[in-house]
């Protein structure tokens, strides 16, 4: 979506019109989701966080200046509130007795779906839990959103150097089960 | 596997090949099994990963999470505690506070009083009956207060009579007075 089209939806629902937060849930949701999921490698918390900065979106747009894509600002909140959330449970964690097990099992109905679903999470689970967060997140924007470097690095503010040595190692973890 | 090739394959599809080295690696490929299979192997992983990437989650959860939204902005809307529950919190709170008043001391209980329907107060009873003129008051009439608050069932109530009374005294006659009542031992002690 190009900033004319961005400026006109959010100026849309300022003026009232709930379709356009609709449609800019339709169009971010996704990303905001496997971004979050990238910084916490939970689906429920992806899920969670998702809702958050939904609310923040549906309150706070009003705030929201055009200075940076809508993207780059979702973005921003979306990685906030992951790091939050990442430090909160890295607390509950010492203190917790419940295990990642039990947790999956507690499946949302409206996140996971249906078996094969939950089979395929699977495997993205396994393949994303072997890379670090920076790599995961360059990965994940790359690999399911299909950004270029470019857009990567305008949104996230890193260099394309960077990004680019962040996905290769990410590669390179993710082909190391071949030679298995 | 030849892992310094393999690399090049993966920077490769990680655009940090120049032009030159993008296209000597792609004529490796080409003429070697082994660096062809891993090629696959690699572009289906991707594949398989962006597949699940991109359709999940599904076409629906945009609308599942802008309801949830909603209902979550609207909570935050409403306020927590209802006016009517407000105002019924006040109320208990100011019927408990003033029980704590009325049963403070129950010696000094106004509807306690044994001489509450049956006697005048303490200053009516000695001014219509005459017994002390309050401009002149004497050792008997201090007595008698004395003798009064002894036997009355309520001290409170003497205090808020009797006491007036003595109180229109100057202290330095209270005083003589109080003196002359241990000498004589009308306290009893």
């Amino acid at each position: 979506m190009n900033r004319i089209e961005e400026k006109e939806l959010v100026t849309q629902f300022l003026n009232g019109n709930e379709n356009a937060f609709n449609e800019i849930a339709k169009r971010y949701s996704k990303r905001i989701y496997w971004q979050a999921f990238g910084i916490l490698n939970d689906h429920f918390d992806a899920d969670e966080i998702s809702q958050e900065v939904l609310l923040i979106l549906f309150q706070k747009l009003k705030n929201f200046k055009f200075d940076s894509s809508l993207y780059t600002w979702i973005y921003k909140i979306t990685k906030n509130r992951s790091l939050n959330l990442l430090a909160k449970r890295k607390v509950k964690t010492i203190f917790s007795i419940e295990s990642d097990e039990s947790k999956q099992l507690k499946s949302k109905e409206n996140v996971v779906l249906d078996f094969e679903i939950k089979e395929k999470l699977k495997k993205v689970n396994r393949v994303l839990k072997k890379l670090p967060t920076k790599q995961r997140e360059v990965f994940i924007m790359r690999t399911f959103e299909e950004l270029t470097y470019q857009e990567i690095s305008e949104i996230t503010g890193k260099s394309i150097g960077g990004l680019k040595a962040n996905y290769f190692h990410a590669l390179k973890k993710i082909t190391e089960k071949f030679d298995e | 596997m030849n892992n310094k090739k393999n690399e090049q394959i993966l920077k490769l599809h990680s655009d940090l090949l120049n032009k030159d080295e993008q296209i000597e690696i792609r004529e490796m490929i080409t003429n070697s099994q082994e660096l062809k299979e891993f090629d696959n192997l690699l572009m289906n992983e991707l594949s398989e990963l962006r597949d699940i990437g991109t359709t999940f989650p599904n076409e629906y959860y945009s609308s599942i999470l802008v309801n949830k939204v909603l209902e979550r902005a609207e909570e935050r809307r409403t306020p927590g505690m209802k006016p009517s529950f407000a105002y019924a919190m006040i109320v208990s709170f100011i019927i408990v506070l003033t029980s704590q008043f009325v049963n403070f001391n129950s010696t000094a209980n106004y509807f306690e009083s044994d001489y509450f329907f049956e006697s005048m107060d303490l200053g009516e009873y000695v001014s219509t009956n005459e017994l002390i003129d309050l401009n002149n008051i004497s050792l008997s009439e201090i007595d008698y207060f004395s003798y009064l608050e002894d036997n009355s069932a309520n001290d409170y109530y003497f205090a808020s009579t009797g006491y007036e009374l003595i109180d229109m005294i100057d202290q330095s006659t209270q005083d003589e007075i109080f003196n002359e009542m241990i000498n004589k031992n009308i306290l009893g002690n």
